[in-house]
């Protein structure tokens, strides 16, 4: 029998790719495991799972208890199903049509059979994750069987049918996308609400099956009607390049697919595409600093949940550990805020350029200085309930939020020194400002005069180099 | 004058760039050649500072690049091959930041790039994004930015891909005027024809080694060596 050539071509640009992967794999993991090393992990994982067996069977009674729970919400459940592929719509399109598809398209062989091969590929592939998910749980906790291949099979169901859907809704606007996923979580929520009163998720879920399957015989006739290949082909060629392993190995970083909707029409507004105002001279160092900041919103809010969590656990502890929490947010928000400053240089086109740093560092310092009042605001809220409210507390607030600029500061001409590549001269300086803030936070509840020799300090260590210039900086 | 002395490269595998070294003096136009994977592309990197040297020390008017990077680069523009612009920035936007980067006179530099956007023909362009521009359009963009300082060096690594008929004439001219008010000029291209009456001096790479170089004499002598190689 004669095999269809766009299923010969489909096949041979896939073995291909997984031979290029594996040989790239196989590099990295040479570079990152030794076989010794991997022998002793080896032995240590199947210690811990020994341990962990053991440990397991004290909670058996809970596992029933948690089983009947999620055989009675079992319906409900499967609606859960539908929010990753929506909220994947965002940045995936969900079926892995690449470059290399829309390439062999332009030969004589058949695009929609290409997109259905992907498809058929993305069902395999489903099913085998589902059974090593299976199978893990299975082995790890006491969970029946029956209801591990009950949800398997209806989360992959659902993810099935929900192929088509997350395609069509990769190509819409951002906010048709914000307004179907967003409209279809308050569904499934009040669905899944609506079980404490009276259960009728079984035909709210046979409705949406119902509906999904008219969704999808209804959009693959539309599969390919005013598809915007680029956002397509960008999106998939980066997932296909991406490897943890690799980009480990490499310490090459392939950034996750742009949210290009919120992107494109909530930061790129008209107001943006006006020239610069020369009476703004530090406008073209704030615009690019923000879109530096947008490109790394997932490091910035890491960060700033980072920073969030270690206050809300610190600070609800005790009084001494609210301490070391202002102490830790402080110093780790300085590093890490300034961390984000050689970013901006790694582009290519700044790279290339002349720096004047002293504007770019006095720009940075705007912004950085701007995040440090909230990250502060949030810092003080637990004050209220350790403190008594009082001029000393206010003195103190002023103690710390100085001390936080000063570290931003000095971390700052850090930075400088070394895009400089001059050797930096300061540790010594930022040492004596950590200490200061350390002993400062530590005496300063039992003594204002602390706060007030710590606020003396930074104002003398202010000068006309360091002061951000309000004015100017704008 | 410019210096590049010894400077080496390589990665894992192969050598990339093997002791190159030659000067360039002022005034002077030097065509970069070889064929594909010579180095030449990588050279303008190692100028630039885009990739680390092993060894070597590259000097542009007694100011070393690794000794003082930031003050070697105010001296220097770059155009290459292909066009890395800001995808945040519009085609005016790169412009103000090329003038802002450079400590240009914003005034004077209005009057220059109205002519180049005139010569180059973008200016319905100014105010779009360098996604919505073509693979040429983007080029110009490029060229006018790297164009509007007057630096002591201007490297341009292929500068006529991409580029129309009158672009390409535009460009000479503008080359052959920056060249006559002193800046050396350090240029590669495939195309050897474009470069009969532009270069009078040439260095001709191959696999990473500087194998010849010096003042162009006949150009037909030097296209049958470049044909040799």
């Amino acid at each position: 029998m004669k095999t269809n050539p766009t299923y010969t071509a489909y096949r041979f640009v896939k073995k291909n790719r997984r031979q290029k992967k594996q040989q790239l794999t196989r590099s990295a993991s040479r570079i990152l495991f030794d076989k010794t090393s991997l022998s002793y992990l080896a032995v240590f994982g199947f210690m811990l799972l020994i341990w962990y067996s053991d440990q397991l069977k004290n909670y058996q009674t809970i596992f029933v208890h948690i089983e009947s729970f999620l055989w009675s919400r079992y319906f409900g459940l499967l609606f859960l199903g539908f929010l990753r592929p929506l909220s994947l719509a965002f940045t995936r399109p969900g079926v892995l049509f690449s470059s290399s598809d829309l390439f062999l398209a332009t030969l004589p062989l058949d695009r929609n059979r290409l997109w259905c091969y992907h498809v058929i590929d993305k069902i395999k592939q489903t099913a085998l994750i589902g059974l090593v998910i299976g199978l893990v749980v299975k082995s790890l906790t006491y969970f029946s069987w029956q209801l591990i291949v009950a949800l398997l099979l209806g989360f992959w169901l659902v993810e099935l049918l929900m192929i088509i859907p997350q395609w069509l809704l990769f190509q819409k606007l951002w906010y048709i996308k914000l307004l179907f996923s967003q409209g279809i979580m308050i569904v499934i929520l009040l669905a899944n609400l609506f079980t404490f009163w009276f259960d009728g998720t079984v035909f709210l879920l046979v409705i949406s099956l119902v509906i999904l399957i008219l969704v999808n015989s209804w959009g693959y006739r539309r599969l390919f009607d005013f598809t915007d290949w680029s956002p397509i082909i960008e999106a998939n060629d980066r997932l296909l390049r991406k490897s943890l392993l690799i980009s480990f190995a490499s310490n090459i970083k392939i950034d996750p697919p742009k949210h290009r909707g919120f992107y494109h029409q909530v930061i790129r507004s008209k107001q943006l595409t006006k020239p610069f105002k020369e009476s703004k001279k530090y406008q073209s160092y704030h615009r690019i600093i923000f879109f530096k900041f947008t490109e790394q919103k997932e490091q910035v809010i890491k960060a700033v949940l980072g920073l969030i969590g270690l206050i809300i656990l610190l600070s609800t502890y005790a009084e001494i550990t609210y301490v070391w929490s202002i102490i830790i947010v402080i110093s780790l928000y300085a590093q890490i805020g300034t961390s984000f400053f050689p970013v901006i240089f790694e582009d290519r086109l700044i790279f290339v350029l002349p720096w004047n740093l002293k504007k770019w560092r006095r720009a940075f310092i705007f912004w950085l200085t701007i995040g440090l009042l909230p990250v502060f605001a949030m810092l003080m809220i637990p004050s209220l309930f350790w403190f008594e409210i009082n001029i000393v507390l206010l003195l103190n607030v002023i103690s710390y939020l100085l001390i936080g600029h000063r570290l931003l500061l000095d971390q700052m001409n850090v930075r400088v020194s070394r895009l400089e590549g001059k050797e930096h001269h300061f540790p010594h300086l930022y040492l004596l400002s950590f200490f200061i803030l350390l002993f400062g936070v530590i005496y300063s509840a039992e003594s204002p005069f602390v706060s007030l020799l710590v606020i003396v300090y930074t104002l003398i260590r202010y000068n006309d180099q360091y002061i951000v210039n309000w004015e100017r900086t704008k | 004058m410019f210096t590049v002395d010894q400077v080496c490269f390589s990665t894992k595998q192969q050598v990339i760039l093997d002791q190159i070294q030659f000067s360039l003096k002022s005034s002077s136009i030097t065509a970069l050649i070889g064929h594909n994977g010579a180095g030449k592309s990588t050279l303008f990197k190692a100028i630039m500072g885009m990739i680390n040297l092993e060894t070597g020390e590259i000097a542009l008017d007694g100011i070393t690049q690794s000794d003082n990077f930031l003050a070697f680069k105010k001296h220097l523009s770059y155009i290459p091959e292909e066009a890395f612009l800001l995808s945040e920035l519009t085609v005016e936007q790169h412009f103000q930041l090329y003038i802002e980067s450079y400590q240009l006179d914003s005034v004077k530099m209005k009057q220059i790039i109205e002519q180049y956007v005139d010569a180059f023909e973008i200016g319905d362009k100014l105010d779009q994004y360098p996604e919505s521009l073509s693979k040429g359009m983007r080029q110009k963009v490029q060229i006018i930015c790297a164009l509007l300082p007057e630096v002591k060096l201007l490297l341009v690594d292929e500068p006529f891909e991409g580029l129309d008929v009158h672009a390409t004439e535009f460009l000479i001219d503008v080359l052959k005027k920056k060249a006559s008010t002193g800046t050396m000029i350090l240029l590669t291209t495939h195309q050897l024809d474009r470069l009969q009456g532009l270069v009078d001096h040439y260095l001709m790479l191959q696999q990473g080694k500087l194998i010849s170089s010096g003042p162009i004499e006949s150009f037909d002598q030097l296209k049958r060596r470049f044909d040799q190689l």
